[in-house]
Parts: C-alpha cells; sequence; structure tokens
C-alpha cells in the first residue's frame, strides 16, 4: 500500500522530540547517532565540561555574525610543562550536518577511551585537543530552521550594498591566496568569497585564535561533507606544500585505517587534484602560517545522499572518520614526542623523492632536525 | 595527439565517469534501478583536434537500490568542443557494462506499476529525503525514479567543470494518466559540486514497465526572484535520448 508522503510521519521525528525533552543533559543518554540542534549541541558541550574536570574545558574565541557565542572544547590532561595542541572544527558549511555529529562523536570517543588505552592517555598528556563542534553557527541554525533552508552553506551575514544575496563562502574568506582560484565574486553564489578578505566574524575568531598559537597547534584538521575525500594543502594549483610528501603519507595512512574498518575508499590528494582548485580555506591558511600538518576531511557518502547522509549512517561514518583522525593524531604526536614508529620511518624515505619534490624532502628533514633540537631544548 | 593516462582518483577520470554514470540511468533505470559510480579503475583522455576532449573509463557500478556492486562498466565520454559559445553543449556516451541487467527488477517494477493503476489516489510527497536522510519506505522508488530522472538532466547539463548529484526531491505528484503510461511531476533539487550551488529543475517523468522512464519536460528554475544566475534555460527532452555518435 502506497501512502502519500504528505501524511506520513517519521516515527523517529516523534522519538526524537522526546528523547531530547528527556535526557535533561545526561551525557549517558546523549544519543550520538541522530543530528542534534544548536541548542542540544550546547547543552550538550556544558555538560561535557560539567562531568570531565581536569579534562576537558570550554572556551568563547569570538562570536557569530548574528552575535552567538564561538566555543570551543579543550581536551588534555595537566602535564605540569608546555604542551603541544591539536585543532579540529566542524561545521564550517550549515548543511554538512555529518561534521558537528563527528566532532561530538570524536569527544566522546576521547572520554570514553582515555584510562584504559595507554596511548591515548600519553598523548593527552602532551597534547591539547582544541574541538569546535560547530563554527558556522548562525548557518547550522538556519539550515535547522525549516526543511526548504536545510541545504544552506554559507554564513548568515548581511549582503553588501550592491546585492541582495545572504551570506559569505567561510572556507573561501581566509587569508590563503584570498579571492584567486575556485571562488566566485558574486554575493549570490554559494563560493562567494566575501567583500574582502577575513569579512566573516568566525574566521576572524580562528585566525586570531589559531594566529596566537601557531608554535603550539601541530596539526589542523577540518571536518566537511560530502565526498569521502581528505585533503591536504594547497587549494591554489600553482603551489606546492613543502611537505606535501609526507601530507600525502600521513593522509594515505589515515585512507588506510578508514578502510580498515567498515571497507570504504577515501581518496586522498589536494583540492586541486582531487576536487576543484579553490582558495582562502581554513586548511591553507593553517598550513600557509607554518601548521605543518593540515587536512581537510570529506566525509559520507559519495553523492548518493550528499548532505542528508541518513542517521543510521551516523555511527559507521564517525567510526571510520574516528580511525583516520587518529591515525593522523598518532603520527603528529609520536614524531613531535620522538616516538619511534614505522611511519616516521617510511617519512625519511622521501629523501628519495622525485626531483620536482626534492625541496620538500629536504624540508622533512629540515623539521625533523628542528623539532629534534626542540625538544632537546 | 596523445592519449593521457589519468589518475582514476583524481577529479577528471571522476567527473568523467559520473556523466557516464548519468547516462547508464538513461538506459537502463526504473524505480528499482538507479545506477551509482562506485569507483573508477583507469581512465583515458584524448584531446580531439576539432572535436572535443575523449575520456575513455572504466568504473564499477552499484545499484542504490540494492546497494549491491552490480559489474563493470566501461565508457567513451566525448566532451563536443564549444567552439568558443558559452552554450551547454551536452557530452556523448557510449557504455558496455558487464553483467549490469543480470539483477532482475521486472516482478517488482510490475507489482508497483499495478498498485498505482489500481490507487484510488494519486501519490505525492515533498522533501524526500527529509532533513534528518529518512525516507519513508513506501516513498523509496518515487526517490530512485527521481534519481533516474535526473540523470536525464545532470548528463545533459554535464561538461568537463561540472560534477552533479541529486540532493533531493522538494516534491513528486502522481499524474492523471489514461493508459498504462504513469506519469510524475517532480521538482527535483540538484547538487552542483564545483559551484556549490542547489539547482532546482521541474520534470515531467512518465514510466511504464514496458517502455522504461523517460523525460518529457525538463524546467530549469531560477534560484530566486533577485539573484539569477546566467544560467536560465528550459529544455525539452525529446524521448528518444539516446546519444548521437561522436
Amino acid at each position: 500500500m502506497i501512502t502519500p508522503a504528505t501524511s506520513y510521519k517519521d516515527p523517529s521525528a516523534q522519538h526524537r522530540a522526546m528523547e531530547n525533552g528527556q535526557q535533561a543533559l545526561e551525557l549517558n543518554n546523549y544519543n550520538y547517532t541522530r543530528y542534534h540542534s544548536m541548542d542540544e549541541i550546547s547543552g550538550w558541550m556544558e555538560q561535557v565540561v560539567k562531568e570531565n574536570p581536569g579534562l576537558v574545558s570550554s572556551e568563547v574565541y569570538g562570536e557569530t555574525f548574528e552575535g552567538k557565542n564561538i566555543t570551543l572544547l579543550k581536551i588534555g590532561l595537566d602535564s605540569g610543562s608546555k604542551k603541544k595542541a591539536i585543532w579540529m572544527d566542524c561545521g564550517i558549511h550549515a548543511r554538512e550536518w555529518i561534521a558537528p555529529a563527528f566532532c561530538q562523536w570524536f569527544i566522546k570517543e576521547i572520554l570514553r577511551t582515555h584510562k584504559t588505552d595507554e596511548k591515548l592517555n600519553l598523548m593527552l598528556h602532551n597534547l591539547d585537543i582544541y574541538v569546535t563542534p560547530v563554527l558556522n553557527i548562525d548557518g547550522y541554525v538556519y539550515s535547522w530552521s525549516n526543511e526548504s533552508n536545510r541545504l544552506w552553506r554559507k554564513t548568515r551575514s548581511c549582503p553588501a550594498p550592491h546585492c541582495e544575496c545572504y551570506g559569505t563562502d567561510l572556507n573561501r574568506n581566509f587569508y590563503a591566496n584570498w579571492g584567486m582560484v575556485g571562488i566566485s565574486r558574486n554575493c549570490c553564489s554559494e563560493i562567494y568569497c566575501g567583500p574582502n578578505v577575513l569579512s566573516e566574524k568566525e574566521a576572524v575568531a580562528v585566525t586570531e585564535f589559531v594566529g596566537q598559537r601557531v608554535g603550539e597547534i601541530l596539526c589542523f584538521l577540518t571536518i566537511h561533507s560530502y565526498g569521502q575525500l581528505i585533503l591536504v594543502p594547497y587549494g591554489h594549483p600553482e603551489i606546492t606544500a613543502p611537505n606535501y610528501d609526507e601530507l600525502m603519507q600521513v593522509g594515505l595512512a589515515a585512507a588506510q585505517a578508514i578502510k580498515d574498518v567498515h571497507g570504504m575508499n577515501y581518496i586522498v590528494g589536494t583540492s586541486p587534484d582531487v576536487l576543484y582548485p579553490n582558495s582562502g580555506s581554513s586548511r591553507d591558511w593553517a598550513r600557509l602560517m607554518g601548521i605543518p600538518y593540515s587536512f581537510t576531511f570529506e566525509l559520507r557518502d559519495k553523492g548518493q545522499h550528499g548532505f542528508k547522509l541518513p542517521e543510521e549512517q551516523i555511527q559507521p561514518a564517525c567510526e571510520e572518520a574516528y580511525a583516520g583522525a587518529c591515525s593522523i593524531i598518532n603520527y603528529v604526536h609520536d614524531k613531535a614526542f620522538n616516538i619511534s614508529t614505522t611511519m616516521t620511518t617510511t617519512t625519511m624515505e622521501t629523501t628519495t623523492a622525485p626531483a620536482p619534490r626534492n625541496n620538500a624532502a629536504l624540508w622533512t628533514t629540515l623539521l625533523v632536525s628542528c623539532l629534534t633540537a626542540t625538544t632537546l631544548l | 595527439m596523445p592519449v593521457e593516462e589519468l589518475n582514476p582518483g583524481h577529479y577528471p577520470a571522476r567527473r568523467a565517469a559520473v556523466v557516464a554514470q548519468h547516462h547508464l540511468n538513461t538506459q537502463h533505470g526504473s524505480p528499482y534501478r538507479w545506477l551509482l559510480l562506485e569507483r573508477v579503475l583507469s581512465a583515458t583522455l584524448e584531446a580531439m583536434a576539432g572535436m572535443g576532449m575523449k575520456y575513455n573509463v572504466e568504473f564499477s557500478v552499484k545499484d542504490a537500490v540494492t546497494d549491491q556492486s552490480v559489474g563493470l562498466c566501461s565508457s567513451e565520454v566525448l566532451f563536443p568542443a564549444s567552439g568558443g559559445s558559452e552554450e551547454q553543449t551536452p557530452p556523448h556516451v557510449q557504455s558496455s557494462c558487464e553483467n549490469l541487467l543480470n539483477s532482475n527488477t521486472t516482478e517488482e517494477e510490475k507489482a508497483l506499476h499495478l498498485q498505482l493503476r489500481g490507487n484510488s489516489s494519486l501519490v505525492s510527497g515533498d522533501y524526500i529525503p527529509d532533513s534528518f536522510g529518512f525516507i519513508a519506505p513506501e516513498m523509496k522508488p518515487f526517490w530512485h525514479l527521481a534519481g533516474v530522472a535526473s540523470s536525464f538532466v545532470m548528463l545533459k547539463e554535464s561538461n568537463e567543470s561540472t560534477l552533479y548529484n541529486m540532493a533531493q526531491v522538494a516534491n513528486v505528484t502522481q499524474l492523471e494518466s489514461q493508459n498504462d503510461t504513469l506519469m510524475f511531476r517532480y521538482h527535483v533539487l540538484l547538487h552542483e559540486m564545483v559551484s556549490q550551488e542547489i539547482i532546482h529543475w521541474k520534470l515531467l517523468v512518465s514510466w511504464c514497465p514496458a517502455e522504461g522512464v523517460k523525460v518529457l519536460s525538463a524546467e530549469w528554475q531560477p534560484k530566486c526572484q533577485h539573484c539569477v544566475v546566467p544560467l536560465a534555460k528550459t529544455t525539452q527532452t525529446p524521448p528518444d535520448t539516446s546519444p548521437t555518435p561522436p
């Protein structure tokens, strides 16, 4: 019997409403396999901080165009000495709902395993992990406001005087070859780079917070969907990262870790190689500023559901992406803290890289010596 | 012109393969067969003097309906030289596949057709899937049919600078029909990856198990009143959409 969909009610919708009312911010009851509104995520963040003293703290580091606080969670154990850090942001594009779901999953997994997983425990003594579950809060709230706004991508900033469309593509607004390739100057475009570089308060917030910690932050991870890709710098096709070979090796190892979980294939490469050229991305900005490891994750799927990944895929998508992120963080940690692993051995082989990448290999070698020197000091 | 080997993971190979996927749907799609590119295995590119860019792609295909891998295809995709014109020229595609039609969907199609013919009311639905990715089980065939019908448009609209997927069915309405051919009016939202635009089309779609899926008309919808990007077009898709060989 075919029922008109107009009269059909998603049984999970009612369930969802009840759940949200009842859960009253008990972390144990929080359902990580559903999408959550901004209010629910904010409540969850407060609860994570409350239930994990000495491990998780929160910091407001900026506000959105509409004046909402941009908050991150800082996860780390006190080691009594100067620590390094990892950056992760989710939800820079409003419609990519799986991204905020992943940031929550990522934190949940760390909280669940840090006491029993010795390696993770060691890493939390050496590293602080800064996680922003939703960066483009205005856009995310808008995408939740009704079904016809679900595919909103940009910020919600007011149109420039000559134009009638709202919002800027935050991931074209950073100070990284701003306005050059893969952007639009038309404010109605989904890839509008903004009237000027860093016109968006959300991009300024990240720039200031991360910019003040460039020596501290080893790795910059920015989470998107969809396409099943791991993107390495740069988005501009004429510029190659000095450690391109190493970034590719680390990215390919992450893709393998992802594949090992549920068999999903992720493609690794620069954006101009595997997706399209683009400038003004936060990933490129982070690398240009001197953060050696910078990656964009494009999570599931490859286009069948696109931005509307069904909720039953949240768990597998997050499980595999968690393995991918951990693979990168492990590598970065071990290299910075002189823990020898097979991956570091592989990295040293970049000295045999083909001619055009020789300077990259040299740079990698220099980086290794720099890090060694720093650690010795 | 030399034939260039392409990295199958890089975007030129993938874009060509997705065009081939759309072509396969126009040929073989139904409410129970919606073909999607699974993985590009190999690809080459050849610049054909005066004709355009010719891609040869080998790829595996899955059926979105069963989520099963259904075979390997090999396609030639020719993006015609624009000759300096801004007009979109549809690519020419020829494909051959192994095992593709081994999955027999005749029974399901017949059953759905019978049911729809016998229904006292016409089917309609909005927002498929909903914001949470949920699709009511009985609406899935209409989502698959939308994917297949959208492939007719996405095939015609594709060039080397595009990558199209269907993002959502905004609305589907079954229309009265006098014979065995069922008629549907669709409003679909397409996602173009390179521009990141969501593009609205209204389609008039016919389907019956014997004749397959046809898109009788396709009308591009402006994004909003104030922001008409220069893409505006209305196309009439002829019932026979088999490509002209290059």
